[in-house]
């Protein structure tokens, strides 16, 4: 048995997702005026449409909660009382949870790391890559994700609202003297991190994000967001990607790369 | 059905072999254009004038003339006195057609004219002949193959120009050349003596277009023949055209010619002769023999080799043909077999659009599954958990506010209404199990697919492993050029034999040697020196020889033409009884083409009928050759006629009453096979022919 709360942020969820023109945010906001006059009432009907935008919803939830869990640092005790890590930097989560929603990208990141780094184990890397194209990731774990100005963002503020209100997380804004945000720092609670720990980890259908993000950050967990986002914007596919349109796939350049540098078939 | 001219030599050698040698035989039999030049079927083609045009100056008056006339098809009749220029106007158009210069009686009226225009058809063509003259001599003469207006027309004149000339020779040559051919006419030949200084002499003469113009124009002074004085049975044969005529022209030539010269050898010593004529056949009868062995030697060795070679190159030309046919069905069977592998080609084409589309279904299907088992176990996860704090504020949620949202179900942060939604997750782990199910049947579907492929992919290679081996079959085949130097070979050693290259034996040679000191003593024997009365006897064995085969083929001839001569005659007497000469009862042709009339029983010839019949019996000959060309195809007179002065002999009234009705039933009968064009003195003629085909000249009025 399982309520599912489906609230106001879903509605402008739904309005962005589905590119709704601008008369159409215009009148939710106009609703939202006359809601304080006269009481609404949602009748959604469960169609597939909701039941996709819902899954999609907890399944943000649930990578920006994880990204927030495995690549916080830990704090001191008593740093931050009833919390256990933290996290710099929106764009770095932004960064992160493009690898994971783009298995193709990750595989290019890791060539490109085997590449250029001498250090890196060539064949783990190899039975990486052919293992997420194995496994036909990049097609059937791709959420594409939108190009936004300097990289792939979406909008993460109400992930990140719902998340505090249960108490799974907190954080501090620092701000220039224009009141502009420079930096975020996140703060996963003791709470989050036992309820992720006794809960989650034991979840079979989740197991892939857990497996995803020890991988990640692997190779890349120091590697700060914007030079990330650095890297991926080397890709043609994703620097052609116009703003606010879906970044394509790149598997073909991967498997051509993979051909070149392993001199085998992907 | 051609004559048989082997039979006919084996008939003749069979007769006179104790006389002549065979190839003697050969030889006197042996004539120019062989024995199948004739043709009794018509050409079915006609002459018609339709147009003259002439002027000059009448030099005795200096007076210009000009005259141009339309003609018609059947009687166009002239009635004017006599001396007033309808003979000219015929003569004019016989100078146009035949070229002859002499067709003028009168020198002097020849000179008067400076052009001549006659425009002419003959079957559908249409010609004109222009002649330019100045004082009877030729400047220029010109046949177009056009009408008279466009030859007359530099632009269109010169593209249908035939000929041009400035002789009277020329131009006769050509003419006799253009009509010879357009009615399948050739020079019978007949022997007369030379008129000249030399009485020894015999000369040939040839029927030329001039003789058998005679038939076209009939004129007044010629009514004593038929057309021409001793050649009306040339003549007549010509325009009959029967089969054999030109074989028995040429060998009765032959015979005249033979029995001049034999009559000029006449007094020689006979003693003399006979023991030359005893030797001069035993030399002959040698000859023959070796003639004959030289022959089989020949035919039998040639024969053998040819026959070997020709059998060798039929096989290498059917092995060529039977290697054709091969590449053939090679290359048909690899149209065939590159149509299998493109269908094969599309069909493993559409196959991997199906792979393609399942595996997007499976995609879809293991996308959904992942997202479907997620959303069970973090569904159960997210909506669990307590709300504690206000995101925007931080304050506290109170346990009151909890309870409040349970009870009006408006959310307790924000105070908007909250749908509460019932997930049944069974009902979730249902879909799931139903979505694999469906995967794994999408995957069945690939394998299949898949191993359809294969299947596919198989056949396409051996389809394309056929077609290689076909290729290489085909191209075997044409690199093997074997077949083609063989024949080639052959070609070659057979085209030696033919030559008569490659017969040397010493027997043969032998007898060649014999055979060149035979002709020798034969010809040194038949010297006319001491050989006069041998060439006689001879050449009487030859005349012999010459006559039996000429009354053979007479015979012959007989035969075969006995219908058409059968059905001249029944015309010719059905049009004498219509011109009202009905006491003639009968008429024959004879082996020399004599026509034979029965009057009052007695046989006669032409010549011995009366005055006033002879034109109608003229008439009605030339009208049956006509209605034998139009009713059964037979014969090649050209259907046109011209008739000088008609009435001048056969002046009484019962005649011209007699004429006017033939002429009137010309007209309506045969108007439009023929064309006929009479000139007459006598005015009561005038209502022989239609209106407007007559020209009528009042008393004292020239025709130009």
């Amino acid at each position: 048995m399982t309520f599912i709360i489906i609230n106001y942020y879903s509605i402008i969820l739904l309005s962005l997702k589905k590119n709704f023109p601008l008369i159409e945010l215009f009148l939710l906001l106009f609703n939202n005026i006359m809601d304080s006059l006269t009481p609404q009432s949602y009748t959604i009907e469960e169609t597939e449409e909701i039941e996709e935008l819902t899954i999609r919803f907890y399944k943000d939830r649930f990578r920006v909660l994880l990204i927030l869990y495995f690549f916080g640092y830990e704090l001191q005790p008593n740093e931050r009382k009833g919390y256990a890590k933290a996290f710099k930097s929106e764009v770095k989560i932004q960064a992160l949870d493009f690898l994971i929603r783009n298995p193709d990208y990750l595989a290019y990141e890791l060539l490109a790391l085997a590449e250029s780094d001498p250090e890196i184990n060539k064949d783990e890397v190899k039975k990486i890559v052919k293992k997420i194209f194995g496994d036909n990731e990049p097609t059937i774990r791709r959420m594409e994700m939108e190009r936004f100005f300097y990289g792939a963002y979406e909008d993460i503020d109400n992930i990140i609202s719902f998340l505090k209100s249960i108490n799974f997380i907190d954080f501090d804004s620092k701000r220039r003297t224009d009141g502009t945000v420079a930096s975020k720092i996140y703060y996963v609670s003791e709470a989050a991190i036992e309820k992720i720990e006794k809960g989650l980890k034991n979840m079979p259908s989740i197991q892939w994000y857990f497996d995803r993000c020890v991988l990640i950050k692997r190779f890349f967990g120091d590697t700060l967001g914007s030079d990330l986002k650095i890297s991926q914007y080397k890709v043609e596919e994703y620097k052609n990607t116009l703003y606010k349109t879906y970044i394509s796939s790149i598997t073909d350049k991967v498997k051509e790369m993979y051909q070149k540098f392993y001199g085998e078939e992907l | 059905m051609s004559f048989n001219f082997k039979i006919f030599k084996a008939k003749a050698i069979k007769k006179y072999n104790e006389k002549l040698s065979d190839e003697e035989i050969e030889k006197q039999l042996n004539v120019e254009d062989g024995y199948d030049k004739d043709n009794p079927i018509s050409t079915g083609k006609r002459l018609f004038l339709s147009k003259i045009h002439f002027s000059g100056t009448k030099k005795h008056t200096g007076e210009s003339f000009e005259y141009e006339k339309q003609f018609y098809p059947g009687v166009n009749l002239w009635v004017a006195d006599n001396l007033k220029g309808k003979s000219t106007l015929f003569k004019v158009i016989k100078f146009a057609l035949t070229g002859n210069s002499e067709s003028f009686n009168k020198p002097q009226v020849k000179a008067w004219f400076e052009l001549i225009c006659l425009e002419f058809k003959i079957g559908e063509n249409i010609f004109t002949t222009v002649l330019k003259l100045n004082d009877g001599a030729l400047k220029k003469a010109q046949v177009f193959s056009t009408g008279l207006d466009q030859a007359l027309s530099n632009e269109v004149g010169e593209s249908h120009l035939l000929f041009e000339s400035s002789t009277f020779i020329a131009y006769e040559d050509f003419i006799q050349t253009f009509f010879f051919g357009q009615f399948t006419y050739y020079s019978l030949k007949w022997t007369q003596k030379d008129s000249g200084k030399n009485k020894d002499a015999l000369n040939i003469a040839g029927a030329s277009w001039k003789t058998y113009y005679k038939t076209i124009y009939l004129e007044s002074a010629d009514s004593n023949t038929l057309a021409m004085a001793g050649q009306n049975e040339l003549v007549f044969q010509m325009l009959l055209g029967l089969e054999l005529t030109s074989p028995i022209n040429k060998l009765k030539v032959k015979k005249d010619l033979l029995e001049f010269e034999t009559a000029k050898l006449g007094g020689a010593n006979s003693t003399q002769i006979r023991a030359n004529v005893e030797t001069t056949e035993q030399l002959n009868k040698e000859l023959e023999q070796v003639n004959k062995q030289i022959h089989e030697i020949q035919s039998t060795k040639i024969d053998n080799q040819l026959e070997i070679l020709l059998k060798a190159y039929a096989d290498a030309s059917e092995q060529a043909l039977e290697k054709q046919k091969s590449i053939n069905g090679y290359q048909r069977l690899v149209g065939q077999l590159t149509e299998d592998a493109n269908s094969l080609r599309d069909k493993e084409n559409s196959l991997q659009r199906d792979v393609k589309k399942y595996i997007n279904e499976v995609n879809a299907l293991s996308r959904k599954i992942i997202d479907l088992k997620e959303y069970i176990d973090l569904g159960v996860f997210f909506t669990n958990l307590d709300i504690t704090s206000c995101p925007h504020c931080d304050h506290s949620i109170t346990k009151e506010r909890k309870v409040k949202e349970k009870e009006t179900q408006a959310c307790m942060l924000c105070n908007e209404p909250v749908h509460k939604h019932h997930v049944d997750t069974v009902v979730y782990e249902e879909k799931i199990k139903t979505m694999e199910a469906d995967t794994d049947k999408f995957l069945n579907l690939i394998n299949m697919v898949n191993s359809g492929i294969e299947q596919v992919r198989k056949e396409q290679t051996a389809k394309f492993n056929e077609i290689h081996r076909v290729d290489k079959e085909i191209e075997a085949l044409k690199a093997s050029n074997v077949l083609d130097e063989r024949r080639k070979e052959l070609e070659i050693q057979i085209n030696s034999i033919r030559n008569g290259v490659s017969v040397n034996s010493k027997a043969y040679e032998d007898l060649i040697e014999k055979k060149g000191e035979l002709l020798y003593r034969i010809k040194s024997l038949s010297n006319p020196s001491n050989n006069f009365d041998n060439t006689v006897a001879l050449n009487k064995s030859r005349i012999e020889l010459l006559n039996w085969a000429i009354n053979e083929l007479k015979e012959e001839r007989r035969n075969r033409s006995k219908k058409i001569t059968d059905r001249l005659v029944a015309i010719m007497l059905d049009e004498l009884h219509a011109f009202g000469l009905k006491t003639f009862t009968n008429i024959e042709i004879d082996e020399s083409f004599r026509l034979i009339y029965t009057q009052y029983g007695d046989a006669i010839q032409f010549k011995d009928i009366v005055e006033g019949e002879k034109l109608r019996v003229k008439l009605a000959f030339y009208l049956s050759l006509i209605q034998l060309d139009v009713e059964y195809n037979f014969g090649r007179h050209p259907r046109f006629l011209v008739i000088d002065s008609p009435a001048k002999e056969e002046g009484d009234k019962g005649y011209l009453e007699g004429l006017k009705e033939v002429l009137l039933h010309i007209e309506h009968k045969h108007s439009e096979h023929l064309q006929i064009f009479v000139g007459t003195a006598v005015r009561e003629l005038k209502n022989a022919t239609a209106k407007e085909k007559l020209v009528y000249l009042e008393p004292d009025t020239f025709l130009f």
